[in-house]
């Protein structure tokens, strides 16, 4: 069975692993480990402390507050909503519903047309960045993309308790 | 006084193999590091290793050899580590990109069912010829070879100045249907070869019209790149060889072993079907032993450390495959057609964490054997690792003691990864495993047969190579084979195919020639003189190159082939003409007969369809001149009991009835005429015969063993 | 008092109907009771055929998987020798056949490679003859053979026929074996494989509904007559139904092989096991790779009919809406719910519930479970959600599919994203997959071949597409489609023999791929010029006003579409002036090059990617499209070398490289470009300010979004979209005016839209309005 370092698995994170060894990786049954190795990766990376109980998207963590909480929390330490909550609707938003701000981002003729469907972009009101587009028609509700079922995910799948605050 | 009669190299990326003939079939192996910037080096110190068992010089030996065969991995290593020539390509304008897009298939080529599927595996390889040194020139032709778009003179110079200026290596031309309108592309060649002179370079120039003029571009192009990118470096380091085999005093003119089986020289116009290693050797190694034990049907079996090959030989012939892929490359080489499977005996062995079932590489473990070699750090169970549980390969003795097994780490690996999940006992498991790999390799044999047309009870099956004798009473089982031979001497059989191969020449053409189910006597006579028009111009190709080692035309022997389908169909059979040259009608009905015969036979009666019409899709030419070749071991027949020195004693062996007490053979002192009932193990330093329960092993006086199930 | 089955049982067993078979189910059953058996202990017991344990393969591991090995090589050996047979490029080159083994009450054992697809659409064929009493009427026998295209019965398109051939052993039925080929003509009321032009399913070809076709392994001759006098390009019909034959005999072979070695009970309780186990493993594999919980997404296909030469009820632009939920339960159980998926239309685009819960197989086998033990046990492993009178379920008969896959490859795209989260989240990142591309453009058309006979073609140059970015490299470009992921543009040189149209052009298209982080896999185009046309005709069908799948965690989705083609040109004269003429691709179509060097009385370059039948002559030219794939992440974060890197190999053009990456660049010598670190530093810094400026707080924006929708401030079509959902579901509705928090009054009805509503029958609004 694999099994990769945490050394590995940062590379991984930062995209700067050869190709073939991304293939080893997928020729091979999963590794049980990576769950504990990722986690542990990305907590050390992060720059606030708050205890990382799943990752809900690039840039993104569900974590855990001492209050009993589970948040959605960015990398620069923004804090969105409960993570039951969307996250979107409380980020900043774009839309792209006209032929030059779609021109922008594609050559004529290769973006969607307006009349027919929008781009909508979810920066993160703190570091700006990008967290995620949506293309839809024009009246869309704002979707929510993820809801996990944490609780079922540590103590029925994993069978490992969940992260804590450190008191 | 010298013996020497053949000499085979085989050029690995690390090591060279040397393999050196006596008159008798007896040969001597020498080994010596491989010497990348002048392989005549490595050749040399090889030749030395292998002639000090017969403790005499290649001063004394080399003047007394007929023949010598090359056959070596520096084509293929340069091609696959994409550390050849720089190549400029010339394309049609506005299909610059189609090279490098690899027809989407060579993303996933060579690929396991699993990745083949799993679509975040599948990955480009760089390509041969970057996108910045391939140029466009304007011209169309279509398939019928009609010009719809003129060539765009002023393009031309513009085009290849480009390539000069950035320093090509040399330049290749492939143009859309060039094999049915060369005329462009040699207009441009020959406005390159000027321009290169101009410019005081030396830079070769290929037209893929003067290489290979079949069908489907993608082939031919890549294929011709392969020529300049790999194959055209690889003349300069077998001049050095020819040149140091004439300086110590031999006089043979060097051959290579090429990918339709044949032997080519080395001033041979298409080098890159050299471009072939290992396994063919054993294919035309077995053709031979079969021509000289009158054999016609025979099914080769090679197991390796990392894969199991099957080819066919039928009716005394190799299949050939015209559009092969290697090296996740879509070629038109003639290949000798194999088929290989991952699986061998350093295949991985693992218990699918999901689904509960064994499964048997694709990887493997290769040359480190398996989690049984200390030295190897493999941590996954191999085949070899199951071997060693079951007692069948001895610890002590593997490849004559080079490296020491530990049992103990095979017993605990095979316990906690395959016996423990599947809940069997460590030896049962490992007797699982073997089982099912035989059955895998038997349903793979059985099916590649069926798919001829054929039945095992209508073939020999050959088995060599250092893994394949251990399980062949395995994966013969059942199938009904003619009769399976294994022979003694199995372990150098590739260096003996090598030698033991012709020299022959062979050349392809595309053609579409056809002919309605009922047509009349003027479109077919048309028809056969197109046809023999090919053959004569392919014929005087052979004969060309044969001339470059002084071989006169009427020393050539000439055996014409077509490729035939029904119209509109997409695959071809290749058939050999029952005749020597097209005279009438009743020759275009025998070839529509062989043709339906052989179809039939491949594809059930169901399929014929004769209302379609028939396709005339190609030429082949094949040209053979005799040389010298290795001797098949002949010895007198004594008796049935082997000798005693042959007897090492007993050990213990799982098998189907639980531990046994195993007879254990050295099979170089066996004698021909020797029989050995189950269960039985004979060992040589490179091989193990395994003649399990339900088998005997009979030692004919060729020194090939034939194993008979009860 | 005896049911109608009992009865109906007892006529058989006393052979009262002619062509009765008699009973040829196990001990003496009805195909028909074996089904409902099967059905209901796989029900009742949540383990396939009530197999709580597996007493064979756990008793000898080793004999079970032998058994499987033998099945599985040969069912992929038989469709690998099989395909030689075929004349169709699509078959032969694109390996768009497959072969699957059945149970006799029509569950898959095994599937070679190829189409996968097709485990559940044979079997939803033979659930077809067995629910009609094939066995009393027209009888099954050994050595007969059957044939099914039927959309209706549930096939993905017309163009997939199926071959079926019963496997009995001593009397008894002991399995099917079926065969399916991509046929490149099927008679639609225009030529081509998945035509546009037919809106209902009688112009949507020839079908034939689980017929039998032959009889002792023979084709019936009028079977050959009808069907040949049915099709265009007979000569592809002819060899693909042999080589599906041929593949079912020499699988039937095998099979009869291996119960001669194992015994027919062997052979028996393997085939339950096996699909029980298939089940099991699935459910596992799920348990790895995912996380339980709720995904949500979104896909939209456009459907341009308004301005086409279509029957008036047609004349309709509207949209396909593909919402989906996929649901992990905490058994691990894969629900897929595509509720408020909005009605099904008059055009070529429907599909059947059966290729959605046989066809999502394609998808999940390439990512979730990529090993060769898909079978039905998968099926039983899954639930899905399919609305009745949607697209995806059409309560209508006269429905077409000859071009599902329009719709089907948009639908799917969001269930990628869906898997990725999980992955993501588990730390799989290799596995990320940001979504398919719309796998198109379809080239087709049709006329008279080389040879005087009909002819029809479909390029599957399509089959190489681009793919989605993951979250550790690039999506791959060229190479793959939803529905076959082993890719293949084919042969130039092949396609010429089959088309006639020749090669202008091959080219990479930039900025078809996604951009992100992570760039999605690029699309290309093809520019073929008409050579050798005779009462000719093209067409073309993709996406076009829409973007059909969307990018992940922040990556945007790959283009659109468009057409281009040019009838009536000056070539001819161009040619032989050796003037320049549109080659490669279409750059740019910003400054498009091609129209400036030809002279056309008519240019299509416009977003009417679905298009008819239009003539088409010598020295016309068409372009082929292939769409690229969506990207992953914020394109800011993309490294600059490489963005410098897409210039040069072609994936980018060079001005986005600031305005979608932020990075600067500046060309060399030989136009190469590299890329200015420290100036894109700054670039950056200044977007992520503009981003601030730009974009408001989405609570503000969806106070003015509502304003729209109160004002009903959306075009025809995406009115029509909305009415079409919520006229099917109330879900949805009411979802949809929860988010939004819209007064109770406020509705969009279809019938207030001037659109015409012919066929639109389920309305929860007719009673309450």
């Amino acid at each position: 069975m694999a099994k990769y370092n945490k050394k590995k698995i940062g590379e991984l994170i930062d995209g700067t692993l050869e190709f073939y060894e991304l293939k080893d990786m997928m020729s091979s049954h999963k590794d049980p480990e990576r769950f504990g190795t990722y986690m542990s990766v990305l907590q050390e990376r992060v720059t606030w402390d708050d205890p990382i109980i799943l990752p809900a998207g690039l840039h993104l963590y569900i974590v855990q507050k001492a209050s009993g909480d589970r948040i959605v929390k960015c990398d620069c330490g923004h804090e969105f909503c409960d993570y039951k909550d969307n996250w979107k609707l409380h980020a900043n938003i774009y839309v792209r519903d006209t032929e030059e701000k779609m021109n922008e981002i594609y050559p004529k003729l290769m973006a969607p047309d307006t009349d027919w469907q929008v781009i909508r972009e979810y920066y993160c009101p703190g570091c700006d960045t990008q967290l995620e587009v949506e293309a839809v028609t024009p009246w869309y509700p704002i979707i929510k993309d993820f809801e996990p079922d944490i609780d079922t995910f540590y103590n029925e799948w994993l069978k490992i308790p969940l992260p804590t605050v450190k008191a | 006084m010298a013996k020497s009669q053949i000499l085979a190299i085989d050029a690995g990326g690390t090591m060279t193999d040397t393999f050196i003939i006596d008159e008798k079939g007896e040969f001597v192996v020498g080994k010596a590091q491989t010497t990348p910037k002048d392989e005549s080096i490595g050749l040399m110190e090889s030749a030395k290793d292998a002639l000090t068992y017969w403790d005499t010089t290649v001063e004394k030996e080399f003047p007394s050899l007929l023949a010598g065969v090359y056959s070596g991995t520096a084509m293929l290593n340069r091609l696959v580590s994409r550390v050849g020539q720089r190549v400029g390509l010339v394309l049609n304008k506005g299909m610059e990109d189609n090279h490098r897009m690899g027809r989407a298939v060579q993303s996933h080529l060579g690929y396991s069912y699993a990745d083949r599927i799993h679509i975040n595996t599948h990955h480009f390889d760089p390509p041969l010829v970057p996108r910045n040194l391939t140029v466009g020139i304007t011209e169309r032709v279509d398939m019928h070879g009609n010009m719809i778009i003129p060539i765009y003179e002023d393009e031309i110079r513009p085009a290849i100045q480009q390539l000069l200026d950035r320093d090509v290596e040399a330049i290749v031309i492939s143009f859309l249907h060039s094999f049915k309108y060369p005329d462009h592309e040699r207009k441009v060649r020959d406005i390159a070869k000027e321009m290169v002179k101009e410019a005081k370079k030396d830079i070769k120039v290929f037209a893929s019209v003067d290489y290979y003029p079949v069908r489907k571009e993608s082939h031919r192009t890549n294929t011709t790149i392969v020529e300049a990118y790999a194959a055209e470096p690889s003349r300069i380091s077998l001049e050095q060889i020819g040149t140091k085999l004439k300086e110590v005093g031999s006089d043979f003119d060097l051959r290579i072993m090429a990918s339709h089986g044949g032997t080519i020289s080395i001033q041979a116009n298409e080098l890159a079907r050299t471009c072939v290693s290992g396994p063919i050797g054993g294919m035309v190694g077995a053709k031979y032993l079969a021509e000289s034990l009158g054999l016609p049907n025979v099914a080769c079996s090679d197991i390796g450390g990392t894969s199991f090959d099957v080819g066919l030989i039928t009716q005394g012939e190799l299949a050939i495959d015209s559009s092969p892929d290697m090296a996740r490359l879509v070629l038109s080489l003639p290949l000798v057609s194999m088929d290989t499977t991952g699986a061998g005996t350093g295949s991985y062995v693992r218990v699918d964490p999901n689904y509960g079932n064994l499964t048997l590489g694709p990887d493997s473990a290769g040359a480190l054997v398996g989690v049984c070699n200390p030295e190897g750090g493999i941590e996954t169970v191999t085949v070899s690792d199951c071997h060693v549980v079951l007692g069948l390969i001895n610890p002590n003795n593997f490849i004559g003691g080079k490296i020491i097994l530990s049992p103990e780490k095979a017993y605990e690996a095979v316990k906690t990864q395959i016996a423990d999940p599947l809940g069997l006992s460590v030896e049962d498991a490992a007797l699982g495993v073997t089982e099912l790999l035989e059955a895998q390799l038997g349903n793979y044999l059985e099916s590649m047969i069926l798919g001829k047309g054929y039945s095992p009870a209508q073939y020999v099956c050959f088995s060599y190579g250092g893994g394949g004798p251990l399980h062949t009473a395995g994966y013969t089982k059942g199938l009904g084979f003619e009769d399976v031979l294994v022979p003694a001497w199995a372990a150098g059989f590739s260096a003996f195919g090598c030698g033991a191969a012709d020299f022959e020449y062979r050349y392809d053409k595309t053609l579409d020639l056809n002919v309605a189910e009922k047509e009349d006597s003027e479109v077919i006579l048309s028809t056969g003189k197109e046809l023999q028009s090919a053959w004569d111009e392919l014929k005087e190709k052979v004969a060309e190159e044969f001339d470059k080692n002084d071989h006169a035309e009427d020393s050539v022997r000439f055996r014409l082939f077509y490729r035939m389908q029904y119209q509109g169909q997409l695959n071809d059979l290749e058939i050999e003409a029952p005749f020597e040259r097209f005279n009438g009608v009743e020759d275009w009905d025998v070839l529509v007969k062989t043709f339906e015969e052989t179809y039939s036979r491949v594809y059930a009666k169901s399929a014929l369809s004769p209302e379609l019409g028939y396709s005339v899709t190609g030429a082949i030419v094949r040209g053979i001149v005799e040389v010298a070749k290795p001797k098949i071991p002949t010895e007198p027949l004594s008796g049935k009991t082997p000798p005693a020195e042959a007897f090492l004693g007993k050990r213990k062996v799982y098998w189907t009835d639980g531990w046994i007490d195993a007879n254990i053979y050295e099979m170089e002192k066996m004698k021909a005429g020797n029989v050995v009932g189950a269960f039985s193990i004979l060992e040589s330093t490179a091989t193990t015969l395994v003649v399990p329960t339900g088998f005997e092993a009979y030692l004919d006086e060729n020194r090939i063993f034939h194993l008979k199930e009860l | 008092m005896t049911t109608k089955q009992e009865e109906l049982t007892t006529q058989i067993q006393e052979g009262v109907f002619q062509q009765s078979t008699g009973p040829i189910g196990w001990d003496g059953k009805t195909l028909k009771q074996m089904r409902k058996e099967i059905d209901e202990i796989s029900k009742e017991t949540g383990h396939y055929a009530g197999l709580k344990t597996l007493p064979f393969k756990e008793s000898d591991p080793i004999r079970f998987e032998k058994i499987f090995s033998k099945l599985r090589g040969g069912v992929v050996h038989a469709r690998e020798t099989a395909k030689k047979v075929a004349a169709s490029p699509i078959v032969e080159q694109e390996g768009e056949l497959c072969f699957s083994l059945y149970t006799p009450d029509a569950d898959s054992i095994v599937t070679s490679t190829g189409i996968i697809i097709h485990v559940g659409t044979m079997g939803a064929a033979i659930k077809y003859m067995i629910e009609n009493d094939y066995e009393v009427n027209p009888g099954i026998a050994d050595k007969d053979i059957f044939c099914n295209n039927d959309n209706h019965v549930g096939n993905v398109h017309t163009c997939d026929v199926h071959t079926l051939v019963p496997i009995f052993w001593e009397g008894e039925l002991l399995g099917w074996v079926g065969g399916v080929t991509h046929v490149i003509d099927t008679g639609a009321s225009s030529p081509g494989s998945m035509s546009v032009g037919p809106v209902n399913r009688y112009e949507d070809g020839y079908q034939v509904t689980c017929r039998k076709i032959g009889q002792n392994d023979v084709l019936s001759k009028d079977w050959l007559l009808e069907s040949t006098r049915s099709v265009r390009a007979v000569k592809y019909w002819t060899l693909d139904e042999k080589t599906r034959v041929a593949g079912c005999h020499m699988i039937r072979d095998l099979v009869l092989d291996v119960i001669r070695e194992e015994g027919p009970d062997v052979y028996k309780s393997f085939i339950r096991e096996i699909i029980e186990d298939g089940r099991r493993g699935f459910v596992n594999q799920v348990k790895t790779m995912l996380v339980p919980g709720e995904y949500r997404g979104v896909s939209f296909v456009d459907v341009p009919f308004k301005d086409l030469p279509v029957h008036d009820y047609a004349k309709v632009n509207s949209i396909m809406h593909s919402p989906s939920k996929i649901k992990v339960h905490k058994d691990a159980k894969l629900e897929i719910d595509f509720e408020g998926t909005n009605r099904w239309g008059w055009h070529s685009f429907n599909a059947t519930p059966v290729s959605i819960t046989s066809g999502i197989w394609v998808m999940l086998s390439q990512t979730l479970a990529p090993n060769d033990r898909i079978n039905d046990g998968a099926y039983y492993a899954s639930e899905f959600g399919i609305p009745l009178g949607s697209w995806l379920n059409p309560d209508d008969l006269r429905s077409a599919h000859a071009n599902t896959w329009h719709s089907l490859v948009a639908a799917w795209s969001p269930l990628w994203r869906g898997l990725s989260r999980s992955y993501f989240a588990r730390g799989y990142l290799e596995e990320v997959n940001a979504g398919n591309a719309h796998t198109t453009n379809w080239l087709q058309g049709g006329g008279i071949g080389p040879d005087g006979e009909l002819h029809a073609i479909n390029s599957f140059e399509c089959a190489a597409s681009g793919v989605g970015a993951s979250a550790v490299k690039d999506g791959i470009s060229h190479s793959a489609a939803l529905w076959n992921p082993e890719g293949d543009m084919g042969d130039m040189e092949i396609w010429e023999m089959l088309e006639p149209l020749v090669y202008l052009g091959r080219q990479i298209l930039p900025g078809s791929g996604g951009a992100g982080k992570y760039r999605g896999g690029s699309g290309w185009q093809s520019l073929r010029l008409g050579w050798g046309t005779n009462d000719w005709t093209m067409f073309v069908a993709g996406s076009g006003h829409m973007a059909t799948d969307c990018g992940l965690m922040g990556g945007y989705p790959g283009a659109a579409g468009y057409r281009y083609s040019a009838l009536d040109t000056d070539l001819k004269e161009r040619f032989a002036k050796q003037l320049p003429f549109p080659q490669g691709a279409d750059v740019d179509p910003d400054n498009p090059k091609w129209d400036t060097v030809i002279d056309a009385k008519t240019i299509h370059r416009d977003r009417q990617t679905v298009s008819t039948e239009e003539m088409f002559k010598d020295y016309d030219v068409i372009m082929n499209y292939l769409r690229g794939g969506p990207g992953f992440g914020d394109a800011l974060e993309r490294d600059p070398k490489n963005v410098a890197e897409d210039i040069n190999a072609g994936y980018v053009l060079p001005r986005y490289a600031e305005k979608v990456y932020g990075v600067a660049v500046k060309e060399g010598k030989y136009g190469e470009y590299t890329a200015d670190e420290a100036k894109t530093i700054k670039i950056r810094e200044q977007i992520r300010k503009d981003r601030a400026k730009r974009s408001i707080p989405a609570k503000e924006w969806m106070k003015q979004e509502k304003e729209r929708i109160l004002n009903k401030e959306a075009s025809p079509q995406v009115q029509h979209m909305y009415a079409g959902s919520f006229a099917l579901s109330e879900q949805f509705t009411d979802e949809f005016k929860g988010f939004w928090d819209l007064p109770k009054e406020w509705m969009v009805y279809e019938e207030d839209l001037d659109v015409p509503t012919y066929g639109a029958h389920i309305n929860r609004f007719k009673e309450n309005k």
